[in-house]
Protein backbone atom coordinates (compact mmCIF):
# COMPACT_ATOMS: atom_id res chain seq x y z
CA UNK A 1 0.00 0.00 0.00
CA UNK A 2 1.40 3.39 -1.02
CA UNK A 3 1.42 5.79 1.91
CA UNK A 4 4.01 8.26 0.77
CA UNK A 5 4.31 11.43 -1.19
CA UNK A 6 5.56 10.83 -4.69
CA UNK A 7 8.64 12.90 -3.85
CA UNK A 8 11.90 11.13 -4.40
CA UNK A 9 13.66 9.65 -1.42
CA UNK A 10 17.22 10.50 -0.69
CA UNK A 11 20.10 8.09 -0.31
CA UNK A 12 18.70 6.49 2.82
CA UNK A 13 15.39 5.44 1.29
CA UNK A 14 16.01 1.83 2.29
CA UNK A 15 15.60 2.98 5.89
CA UNK A 16 12.17 4.48 5.16
CA UNK A 17 11.00 1.51 3.14
CA UNK A 18 10.10 -0.82 6.06
CA UNK A 19 7.99 1.94 7.61
CA UNK A 20 6.14 2.98 4.52
CA UNK A 21 5.70 -0.35 2.73
CA UNK A 22 4.70 -3.72 4.16
CA UNK A 23 5.13 -7.02 2.42
CA UNK A 24 3.30 -10.32 2.71
CA UNK A 25 6.01 -11.88 4.85
CA UNK A 26 5.30 -9.44 7.65
CA UNK A 27 1.62 -10.35 7.77
CA UNK A 28 2.35 -14.08 7.67
CA UNK A 29 4.77 -13.81 10.58
CA UNK A 30 2.41 -11.49 12.45
CA UNK A 31 -0.52 -13.92 12.16
CA UNK A 32 1.60 -16.80 13.43
CA UNK A 33 2.95 -14.79 16.37
CA UNK A 34 -0.50 -13.46 17.17
CA UNK A 35 -1.86 -17.01 17.25
CA UNK A 36 0.85 -18.07 19.74
CA UNK A 37 0.21 -14.96 21.84
CA UNK A 38 -3.54 -15.66 21.79
CA UNK A 39 -2.87 -19.19 23.01
CA UNK A 40 -0.77 -17.74 25.83
CA UNK A 41 -3.61 -15.33 26.68
CA UNK A 42 -6.03 -18.25 26.82
CA UNK A 43 -3.69 -20.08 29.20
CA UNK A 44 -3.55 -17.00 31.41
CA UNK A 45 -7.32 -16.66 31.56
CA UNK A 46 -7.44 -20.36 32.46
CA UNK A 47 -4.99 -19.69 35.29
CA UNK A 48 -7.00 -16.67 36.43
CA UNK A 49 -10.14 -18.76 36.52
CA UNK A 50 -8.79 -21.81 38.34
CA UNK A 51 -5.94 -20.24 40.30
CA UNK A 52 -2.23 -20.98 40.52
CA UNK A 53 -3.05 -24.63 41.23
CA UNK A 54 -3.04 -25.22 37.48
CA UNK A 55 0.68 -24.44 37.39
CA UNK A 56 3.55 -26.60 38.59
CA UNK A 57 4.19 -24.24 41.50
CA UNK A 58 4.02 -25.98 44.83
CA UNK A 59 5.41 -25.92 48.33
CA UNK A 60 8.35 -25.29 48.66
CA UNK A 61 8.89 -24.28 44.97
CA UNK A 62 6.70 -21.19 45.00
CA UNK A 63 8.56 -19.46 42.16
CA UNK A 64 8.88 -21.06 38.74
CA UNK A 65 8.77 -20.07 35.10
CA UNK A 66 7.20 -16.68 35.71
CA UNK A 67 9.94 -15.46 38.01
CA UNK A 68 12.57 -17.02 35.72
CA UNK A 69 11.03 -15.08 32.84
CA UNK A 70 10.94 -11.93 34.95
CA UNK A 71 14.67 -12.11 35.70
CA UNK A 72 15.44 -13.09 32.11
CA UNK A 73 13.40 -10.26 30.55
CA UNK A 74 14.79 -7.65 32.90
CA UNK A 75 18.25 -8.93 31.98
CA UNK A 76 17.54 -8.66 28.26
CA UNK A 77 16.48 -5.08 28.82
CA UNK A 78 20.10 -4.21 29.48
CA UNK A 79 20.68 -4.73 25.78
CA UNK A 80 19.53 -1.40 24.85
CA UNK A 81 19.73 1.50 27.06
CA UNK A 82 22.89 0.51 28.87
CA UNK A 83 24.86 -0.53 25.79
CA UNK A 84 23.54 2.37 23.77
CA UNK A 85 24.30 4.91 26.51
CA UNK A 86 27.81 3.61 27.11
CA UNK A 87 28.64 3.62 23.42
CA UNK A 88 27.15 7.11 23.04
CA UNK A 89 29.14 8.51 25.95
CA UNK A 90 32.31 6.86 24.65
CA UNK A 91 31.73 8.46 21.24
CA UNK A 92 31.92 5.03 19.63
CA UNK A 93 31.06 5.97 16.05
CA UNK A 94 30.05 2.42 15.12
CA UNK A 95 27.11 2.71 17.51
CA UNK A 96 25.05 4.88 15.17
CA UNK A 97 23.13 2.18 13.23
CA UNK A 98 22.56 -0.06 16.25
CA UNK A 99 21.36 2.20 19.08
CA UNK A 100 17.69 2.35 18.06
CA UNK A 101 17.40 -1.45 17.73
CA UNK A 102 18.92 -1.79 21.19
CA UNK A 103 16.79 0.87 22.90
CA UNK A 104 13.62 -0.63 21.43
CA UNK A 105 14.42 -4.02 22.94
CA UNK A 106 14.81 -2.39 26.34
CA UNK A 107 11.47 -0.61 26.37
CA UNK A 108 9.43 -3.50 24.98
CA UNK A 109 10.99 -6.23 27.06
CA UNK A 110 10.54 -4.29 30.29
CA UNK A 111 6.78 -4.56 29.87
CA UNK A 112 7.15 -8.33 29.76
CA UNK A 113 9.36 -8.28 32.84
CA UNK A 114 6.70 -6.38 34.75
CA UNK A 115 3.98 -8.55 33.19
CA UNK A 116 5.70 -11.72 34.42
CA UNK A 117 5.33 -10.50 37.99
CA UNK A 118 1.65 -9.79 37.50
CA UNK A 119 1.15 -13.24 35.95
CA UNK A 120 2.89 -14.78 38.96
CA UNK A 121 0.30 -13.24 41.26
CA UNK A 122 -2.64 -15.48 42.03
CA UNK A 123 -4.74 -12.37 42.68
CA UNK A 124 -3.45 -9.62 40.39
CA UNK A 125 -6.21 -7.29 41.60
CA UNK A 126 -4.33 -7.05 44.88
CA UNK A 127 -1.44 -5.35 43.09
CA UNK A 128 -2.99 -2.02 44.00
CA UNK A 129 -2.32 -2.77 47.66
CA UNK A 130 1.34 -2.23 46.82
CA UNK A 131 0.49 1.30 45.79
CA UNK A 132 -1.71 1.94 48.80
CA UNK A 133 0.09 0.20 51.63
CA UNK A 134 3.56 -0.62 50.31
CA UNK A 135 6.49 -0.76 52.72
CA UNK A 136 9.78 0.35 51.27
CA UNK A 137 11.57 -2.01 53.62
CA UNK A 138 10.82 -4.83 51.18
CA UNK A 139 13.22 -5.51 48.27
CA UNK A 140 10.12 -6.40 46.24
CA UNK A 141 9.00 -2.79 46.50
CA UNK A 142 12.50 -1.60 45.63
CA UNK A 143 11.99 -3.63 42.46
CA UNK A 144 8.69 -1.91 41.69
CA UNK A 145 10.33 1.47 42.20
CA UNK A 146 13.51 0.80 40.24
CA UNK A 147 11.82 -0.91 37.31
CA UNK A 148 9.24 1.88 36.97
CA UNK A 149 12.08 4.40 37.00
CA UNK A 150 14.02 2.37 34.44
CA UNK A 151 11.01 1.95 32.17
CA UNK A 152 10.31 5.69 32.23
CA UNK A 153 13.96 6.56 31.62
CA UNK A 154 14.30 4.02 28.81
CA UNK A 155 11.13 5.20 27.09
CA UNK A 156 12.34 8.80 27.17
CA UNK A 157 15.78 7.70 26.02
CA UNK A 158 14.19 5.90 23.08
CA UNK A 159 11.86 8.78 22.26
CA UNK A 160 14.29 11.69 22.28
CA UNK A 161 16.61 10.48 19.48
CA UNK A 162 13.49 9.44 17.57
CA UNK A 163 12.16 13.00 17.23
CA UNK A 164 14.19 14.08 14.16
CA UNK A 165 13.34 10.83 12.39
CA UNK A 166 9.66 11.35 13.16
CA UNK A 167 9.92 14.69 11.41
CA UNK A 168 11.50 13.01 8.39
CA UNK A 169 8.61 10.58 8.28
CA UNK A 170 6.07 13.37 8.80
CA UNK A 171 7.35 15.04 5.65
CA UNK A 172 6.97 11.83 3.65
CA UNK A 173 3.91 10.00 4.98
CA UNK A 174 0.25 10.48 4.17
CA UNK A 175 -3.06 9.89 5.90
CA UNK A 176 -3.18 8.77 9.53
CA UNK A 177 0.55 8.23 9.57
CA UNK A 178 1.20 11.84 8.72
CA UNK A 179 -1.11 12.93 11.54
CA UNK A 180 0.60 10.56 13.97
CA UNK A 181 4.11 11.70 13.06
CA UNK A 182 3.07 15.34 13.13
CA UNK A 183 1.67 14.95 16.62
CA UNK A 184 4.68 13.18 18.11
CA UNK A 185 7.49 14.93 16.26
CA UNK A 186 6.92 18.06 18.40
CA UNK A 187 7.16 20.39 15.44
CA UNK A 188 10.76 19.45 14.76
CA UNK A 189 12.39 21.51 12.03
CA UNK A 190 16.02 20.95 12.76
CA UNK A 191 16.69 24.52 13.91
CA UNK A 192 19.87 25.14 15.90
CA UNK A 193 17.86 25.80 19.07
CA UNK A 194 15.94 22.55 18.70
CA UNK A 195 19.18 20.66 18.11
CA UNK A 196 20.75 22.28 21.15
CA UNK A 197 17.88 21.26 23.41
CA UNK A 198 17.64 17.77 22.00
CA UNK A 199 21.35 17.03 22.31
CA UNK A 200 21.37 18.34 25.84
CA UNK A 201 18.45 16.10 26.75
CA UNK A 202 20.05 13.04 25.15
CA UNK A 203 23.35 13.70 26.93
CA UNK A 204 21.66 14.04 30.34
CA UNK A 205 19.64 10.87 29.78
CA UNK A 206 22.70 8.92 28.58
CA UNK A 207 24.46 9.73 31.85
CA UNK A 208 21.40 9.14 34.01
CA UNK A 209 20.31 5.87 32.48
CA UNK A 210 23.53 3.97 33.21
CA UNK A 211 23.28 4.00 37.03
CA UNK A 212 19.54 3.38 36.76
CA UNK A 213 20.12 0.31 34.58
CA UNK A 214 22.84 -1.05 36.85
CA UNK A 215 20.70 -0.47 39.92
CA UNK A 216 17.71 -2.25 38.38
CA UNK A 217 19.40 -5.59 37.98
CA UNK A 218 21.23 -5.20 41.26
CA UNK A 219 17.87 -4.73 42.95
CA UNK A 220 16.52 -7.78 41.10
CA UNK A 221 19.44 -9.78 42.53
CA UNK A 222 18.68 -8.42 46.01
CA UNK A 223 15.22 -10.00 45.85
CA UNK A 224 17.17 -13.26 46.15
CA UNK A 225 20.30 -12.33 48.06
CA UNK A 226 18.51 -10.49 50.88
CA UNK A 227 17.11 -13.85 51.98
CA UNK A 228 18.97 -16.58 53.88
CA UNK A 229 18.29 -19.22 51.24
CA UNK A 230 21.25 -21.42 50.23
CA UNK A 231 23.19 -20.13 47.19
CA UNK A 232 21.11 -16.96 47.16
CA UNK A 233 22.70 -15.13 50.06
CA UNK A 234 25.77 -13.90 48.25
CA UNK A 235 27.55 -10.57 48.11
CA UNK A 236 28.48 -11.02 44.45
CA UNK A 237 24.89 -11.54 43.32
CA UNK A 238 24.55 -7.87 42.29
CA UNK A 239 27.48 -7.75 39.86
CA UNK A 240 26.80 -11.37 38.84
CA UNK A 241 23.27 -10.45 37.78
CA UNK A 242 24.38 -7.26 36.03
CA UNK A 243 27.04 -9.19 34.10
CA UNK A 244 24.53 -11.84 33.10
CA UNK A 245 22.06 -9.14 32.10
CA UNK A 246 24.50 -7.35 29.81
CA UNK A 247 25.60 -10.71 28.42
CA UNK A 248 22.08 -11.84 27.51
CA UNK A 249 21.13 -8.33 26.38
CA UNK A 250 23.96 -8.23 23.88
CA UNK A 251 22.96 -11.62 22.52
CA UNK A 252 19.39 -10.41 22.07
CA UNK A 253 20.61 -7.26 20.34
CA UNK A 254 22.75 -9.24 17.89
CA UNK A 255 19.82 -11.48 16.98
CA UNK A 256 17.49 -8.49 16.54
CA UNK A 257 20.07 -6.75 14.34
CA UNK A 258 20.53 -9.84 12.21
CA UNK A 259 16.75 -10.24 11.82
CA UNK A 260 16.08 -6.65 10.69
CA UNK A 261 19.19 -6.71 8.50
CA UNK A 262 17.91 -9.73 6.64
CA UNK A 263 14.23 -8.78 6.57
CA UNK A 264 14.74 -5.16 5.45
CA UNK A 265 17.93 -5.55 3.39
CA UNK A 266 20.00 -3.32 5.65
CA UNK A 267 23.35 -4.93 4.82
CA UNK A 268 24.78 -1.54 3.93
CA UNK A 269 23.99 -0.19 7.42
CA UNK A 270 24.45 -3.18 9.71
CA UNK A 271 27.80 -4.33 8.45
CA UNK A 272 29.95 -7.28 9.54
CA UNK A 273 32.11 -4.81 11.46
CA UNK A 274 29.17 -3.99 13.74
CA UNK A 275 28.57 -7.67 14.43
CA UNK A 276 32.28 -8.22 14.94
CA UNK A 277 32.53 -5.41 17.49
CA UNK A 278 29.53 -6.71 19.41
CA UNK A 279 30.88 -10.26 19.18
CA UNK A 280 34.11 -9.24 20.87
CA UNK A 281 32.10 -7.57 23.64
CA UNK A 282 29.95 -10.70 23.90
CA UNK A 283 33.06 -12.85 24.17
CA UNK A 284 34.36 -10.66 26.98
CA UNK A 285 31.03 -10.91 28.80
CA UNK A 286 31.04 -14.69 28.34
CA UNK A 287 34.38 -14.96 30.11
CA UNK A 288 33.28 -12.53 32.80
CA UNK A 289 30.07 -14.48 33.31
CA UNK A 290 32.06 -17.72 33.67
CA UNK A 291 34.37 -16.07 36.20
CA UNK A 292 31.42 -15.07 38.39
CA UNK A 293 29.73 -18.46 37.98
CA UNK A 294 32.92 -20.29 38.91
CA UNK A 295 33.51 -18.05 41.94
CA UNK A 296 29.92 -18.48 43.10
CA UNK A 297 29.96 -22.26 42.87
CA UNK A 298 33.50 -22.77 44.19
CA UNK A 299 32.70 -20.73 47.30
CA UNK A 300 29.60 -22.82 47.94
CA UNK A 301 31.58 -26.05 47.46
CA UNK A 302 34.57 -25.06 49.59
CA UNK A 303 32.42 -23.74 52.43
CA UNK A 304 30.99 -27.20 52.92
CA UNK A 305 27.78 -25.84 54.39
CA UNK A 306 25.11 -28.56 54.26
CA UNK A 307 22.21 -26.54 52.85
CA UNK A 308 24.40 -24.93 50.18
CA UNK A 309 25.94 -28.30 49.33
CA UNK A 310 22.49 -29.78 48.74
CA UNK A 311 21.68 -27.07 46.19
CA UNK A 312 25.11 -27.22 44.60
CA UNK A 313 25.08 -30.98 44.10
CA UNK A 314 21.48 -30.92 42.92
CA UNK A 315 22.74 -28.63 40.17
CA UNK A 316 26.05 -30.25 39.29
CA UNK A 317 25.30 -33.97 39.65
CA UNK A 318 21.65 -34.16 40.71
CA UNK A 319 18.30 -33.69 39.01
CA UNK A 320 19.32 -30.31 37.52
CA UNK A 321 22.63 -31.54 36.06
CA UNK A 322 21.43 -31.66 32.42
CA UNK A 323 20.32 -28.03 32.62
CA UNK A 324 23.49 -27.00 34.46
CA UNK A 325 25.93 -28.53 31.98
CA UNK A 326 23.83 -27.38 29.06
CA UNK A 327 24.10 -23.87 30.51
CA UNK A 328 27.91 -24.12 30.68
CA UNK A 329 28.14 -25.38 27.10
CA UNK A 330 25.70 -22.78 25.75
CA UNK A 331 27.11 -19.80 27.64
CA UNK A 332 30.81 -20.56 27.50
CA UNK A 333 31.91 -23.40 25.23
CA UNK A 334 29.91 -22.54 22.12
CA UNK A 335 30.45 -18.74 22.23
CA UNK A 336 34.13 -19.25 22.96
CA UNK A 337 34.57 -21.77 20.16
CA UNK A 338 32.83 -19.56 17.62
CA UNK A 339 33.92 -16.08 18.57
CA UNK A 340 37.53 -16.67 19.57
CA UNK A 341 38.22 -17.92 16.06
CA UNK A 342 38.36 -15.25 13.38
CA UNK A 343 37.26 -17.70 10.68
CA UNK A 344 34.04 -18.64 12.47
CA UNK A 345 33.35 -15.09 13.70
CA UNK A 346 31.12 -14.39 10.72
CA UNK A 347 27.63 -12.87 10.95
CA UNK A 348 26.07 -16.35 10.85
CA UNK A 349 28.51 -17.63 13.45
CA UNK A 350 27.91 -14.66 15.75
CA UNK A 351 24.14 -15.08 15.49
CA UNK A 352 24.49 -18.80 16.30
CA UNK A 353 26.58 -17.97 19.36
CA UNK A 354 24.05 -15.33 20.43
CA UNK A 355 21.14 -17.75 20.15
CA UNK A 356 23.16 -20.19 22.23
CA UNK A 357 23.75 -17.51 24.87
CA UNK A 358 20.07 -16.57 25.02
CA UNK A 359 19.02 -20.17 25.73
CA UNK A 360 21.92 -20.61 28.14
CA UNK A 361 21.07 -17.48 30.08
CA UNK A 362 17.43 -18.50 30.40
CA UNK A 363 18.67 -21.80 31.85
CA UNK A 364 20.97 -19.88 34.18
CA UNK A 365 18.00 -17.90 35.55
CA UNK A 366 16.09 -21.18 35.95
CA UNK A 367 19.00 -22.70 37.86
CA UNK A 368 19.19 -19.72 40.18
CA UNK A 369 15.48 -19.74 41.03
CA UNK A 370 14.33 -23.35 41.17
CA UNK A 371 17.03 -25.58 42.79
CA UNK A 372 17.34 -23.30 45.82
CA UNK A 373 13.59 -23.30 46.43
CA UNK A 374 13.46 -27.07 45.91
CA UNK A 375 16.18 -27.54 48.57
CA UNK A 376 15.27 -25.02 51.26
CA UNK A 377 17.36 -24.26 54.32
CA UNK A 378 14.45 -24.73 56.72
CA UNK A 379 13.38 -28.32 57.48
CA UNK A 380 10.67 -28.55 54.84
CA UNK A 381 10.36 -31.55 52.59
CA UNK A 382 12.44 -31.11 49.46
CA UNK A 383 10.45 -30.53 46.33
CA UNK A 384 10.61 -30.80 42.58
CA UNK A 385 9.21 -28.44 40.01
CA UNK A 386 7.61 -29.53 36.80
CA UNK A 387 5.96 -26.78 34.74
CA UNK A 388 2.54 -27.46 33.26
CA UNK A 389 1.13 -26.59 29.84
CA UNK A 390 -0.16 -23.32 31.32
CA UNK A 391 3.34 -22.09 32.15
CA UNK A 392 4.79 -23.28 28.84
CA UNK A 393 1.94 -21.60 26.94
CA UNK A 394 2.19 -18.29 28.79
CA UNK A 395 5.96 -18.28 28.31
CA UNK A 396 5.64 -19.00 24.59
CA UNK A 397 2.93 -16.36 24.31
CA UNK A 398 5.10 -13.75 26.02
CA UNK A 399 8.03 -14.40 23.69
CA UNK A 400 5.77 -14.36 20.63
CA UNK A 401 4.11 -11.12 21.70
CA UNK A 402 7.48 -9.49 22.30
CA UNK A 403 8.69 -10.43 18.81
CA UNK A 404 5.40 -9.24 17.33
CA UNK A 405 5.59 -5.86 19.09
CA UNK A 406 9.19 -5.46 17.94
CA UNK A 407 8.09 -6.14 14.36
CA UNK A 408 5.23 -3.64 14.69
CA UNK A 409 7.68 -1.04 16.01
CA UNK A 410 9.84 -1.48 12.91
CA UNK A 411 6.73 -0.81 10.84
CA UNK A 412 5.94 2.43 12.65
CA UNK A 413 9.39 3.87 13.25
CA UNK A 414 12.80 3.57 11.55
CA UNK A 415 14.76 0.86 13.30
CA UNK A 416 17.98 2.64 12.36
CA UNK A 417 18.44 6.21 13.49
CA UNK A 418 18.51 8.04 10.17
CA UNK A 419 19.58 11.45 11.44
CA UNK A 420 22.37 9.97 13.53
CA UNK A 421 23.71 8.02 10.56
CA UNK A 422 23.65 11.21 8.50
CA UNK A 423 25.28 13.15 11.29
CA UNK A 424 27.97 10.49 11.39
CA UNK A 425 28.62 10.97 7.69
CA UNK A 426 28.68 14.76 7.98
CA UNK A 427 30.56 15.26 11.22
CA UNK A 428 31.62 11.92 12.66
CA UNK A 429 34.64 11.25 10.49
CA UNK A 430 36.17 14.65 11.15
CA UNK A 431 35.37 14.50 14.87
CA UNK A 432 36.85 11.01 15.16
CA UNK A 433 40.01 12.17 13.40
CA UNK A 434 40.32 15.22 15.63
CA UNK A 435 39.74 13.09 18.72
CA UNK A 436 42.41 10.57 17.74
CA UNK A 437 44.76 13.41 16.90
CA UNK A 438 44.18 14.86 20.37
CA UNK A 439 45.28 11.56 21.98
CA UNK A 440 48.62 11.53 20.21
CA UNK A 441 51.72 13.45 21.27
CA UNK A 442 52.17 16.72 19.41
CA UNK A 443 54.68 16.13 16.59
CA UNK A 444 57.86 18.13 16.47
CA UNK A 445 57.37 20.95 13.94
CA UNK A 446 58.63 20.03 10.54
CA UNK A 447 58.64 16.25 11.04
CA UNK A 448 55.01 15.45 10.27
CA UNK A 449 52.76 17.27 7.82
CA UNK A 450 49.57 18.43 9.48
CA UNK A 451 46.39 16.64 8.38
CA UNK A 452 48.11 13.46 7.30
CA UNK A 453 47.83 10.05 8.85
CA UNK A 454 51.30 9.02 10.12
CA UNK A 455 52.79 6.16 8.18
CA UNK A 456 50.13 6.29 5.51
CA UNK A 457 50.64 9.61 3.91
CA UNK A 458 47.02 9.97 2.86
CA UNK A 459 45.35 13.24 3.65
CA UNK A 460 42.31 13.03 5.91
CA UNK A 461 39.29 14.44 4.13
CA UNK A 462 38.25 17.79 5.47
CA UNK A 463 34.57 18.64 6.00
CA UNK B 1 -2.58 19.69 15.05
CA UNK B 2 0.09 21.89 16.64
CA UNK B 3 -1.71 21.61 19.98
CA UNK B 4 -1.03 17.88 19.96
CA UNK B 5 2.68 18.64 20.24
CA UNK B 6 2.03 19.52 23.86
CA UNK B 7 0.46 16.17 24.72
CA UNK B 8 3.68 14.22 25.22
CA UNK B 9 5.40 16.76 27.53
CA UNK B 10 2.19 17.04 29.54
CA UNK B 11 1.85 13.25 29.83
CA UNK B 12 5.49 12.88 30.94
CA UNK B 13 5.09 15.64 33.52
CA UNK B 14 1.81 14.19 34.81
CA UNK B 15 3.33 10.71 35.15
CA UNK B 16 6.37 12.06 36.98
CA UNK B 17 4.10 14.08 39.28
CA UNK B 18 2.00 10.98 40.00
CA UNK B 19 5.10 8.96 40.86
CA UNK B 20 6.48 11.68 43.10
CA UNK B 21 3.05 11.91 44.72
CA UNK B 22 3.16 8.17 45.39
CA UNK B 23 6.58 8.52 46.99
CA UNK B 24 5.25 11.32 49.20
CA UNK B 25 2.33 9.06 50.16
CA UNK B 26 4.87 6.34 51.11
CA UNK B 27 6.77 8.86 53.22
CA UNK B 28 3.57 10.00 54.93
CA UNK B 29 2.49 6.41 55.60
CA UNK B 30 5.90 5.51 56.94
CA UNK B 31 5.99 8.58 59.22
CA UNK B 32 2.48 8.22 60.65
CA UNK B 33 2.96 4.51 61.37
CA UNK B 34 6.57 4.85 62.47
CA UNK B 35 7.41 2.02 60.09
CA UNK B 36 10.67 1.63 58.10
CA UNK B 37 11.22 5.39 57.97
CA UNK B 38 14.92 5.07 57.11
CA UNK B 39 14.33 2.85 54.09
CA UNK B 40 11.53 5.07 52.83
CA UNK B 41 13.57 8.26 53.10
CA UNK B 42 16.55 6.60 51.39
CA UNK B 43 14.54 5.30 48.45
CA UNK B 44 12.55 8.52 48.09
CA UNK B 45 15.67 10.68 48.20
CA UNK B 46 17.10 8.71 45.26
CA UNK B 47 13.97 8.38 43.17
CA UNK B 48 12.36 11.81 43.53
CA UNK B 49 15.34 13.72 42.04
CA UNK B 50 15.40 11.31 39.10
CA UNK B 51 11.75 12.01 38.36
CA UNK B 52 12.42 15.72 38.69
CA UNK B 53 14.99 15.28 35.91
CA UNK B 54 12.22 13.72 33.82
CA UNK B 55 10.09 16.78 34.49
CA UNK B 56 12.98 18.99 33.38
CA UNK B 57 13.24 16.87 30.25
CA UNK B 58 9.56 17.35 29.49
CA UNK B 59 9.63 21.08 30.13
CA UNK B 60 13.02 22.17 28.83
CA UNK B 61 13.63 19.70 26.01
CA UNK B 62 10.23 18.58 24.75
CA UNK B 63 8.20 21.71 25.43
CA UNK B 64 11.13 23.81 24.24
CA UNK B 65 11.36 21.93 20.95
CA UNK B 66 7.60 22.21 20.44
CA UNK B 67 7.63 25.94 21.26
CA UNK B 68 10.45 26.46 18.81
CA UNK B 69 8.43 24.61 16.17
CA UNK B 70 5.42 26.84 16.82
CA UNK B 71 7.54 29.97 16.74
CA UNK B 72 8.73 29.10 13.26
CA UNK B 73 5.12 28.74 12.17
CA UNK B 74 3.93 32.10 13.51
CA UNK B 75 2.49 34.28 10.71
CA UNK B 76 4.45 37.44 10.04
CA UNK B 77 7.73 35.90 11.08
CA UNK B 78 10.56 36.15 8.62
CA UNK B 79 10.73 33.13 6.38
CA UNK B 80 12.45 30.30 8.24
CA UNK B 81 15.51 28.68 6.78
CA UNK B 82 14.88 25.74 4.53
CA UNK B 83 13.62 22.99 6.87
CA UNK B 84 16.21 20.32 7.45
CA UNK B 85 14.39 17.76 9.54
CA UNK B 86 16.96 15.44 10.92
CA UNK B 87 19.79 17.40 9.42
CA UNK B 88 22.47 19.04 11.45
CA UNK B 89 22.30 22.78 12.00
Amino acid sequence: MQTTHPQAFDGDDVLFAPVLRTGRGFYTAAVFLLAVAAWGAYAYTYQLRYGLGVTGLNRPVAWGFYIVNFVFFIGISHAGTLISAILRLCNAEWRRPITRAAETITVLVLFFGLGSIIIDLGRPDRLFYVMQYGRLQSPLLWDVTSITTYLTASTLYLYLPLIPDLALLRDRARGWRRQLYTAISLGWRGTPEQHRRLERGISVMAVLVIPIAVSVHTVVSWVFSMTLQPMWKSTIFGPYFVTGAIFSGMAALIIAMAAVRRAYHLENYLKPVHFNSLALLLLTMSLLWFYFTFAEHLTAYYGGELAEGAVLFAKVTGPYAPEFWAMVVLNLVIPLAIMANRRTRTVAGIVTASASVLVGMWLERYLIVVPTLANPRLPYARGLYSPTWVEWSITAGAFALFILLYMVFTKLFPIISIWEVREGRERGIQEAYERIESYLPTPTPGTQPSGRVPGVGAAVPSH
Amino acid sequence: MERLWRVIPVVVTAFAAAFIGWMIQMLRLSWTRNDSWGFTVTVASVVIPIFLVFVWLAVYVMWGIAREGLRENRPGDPAPPRPRPGGTP
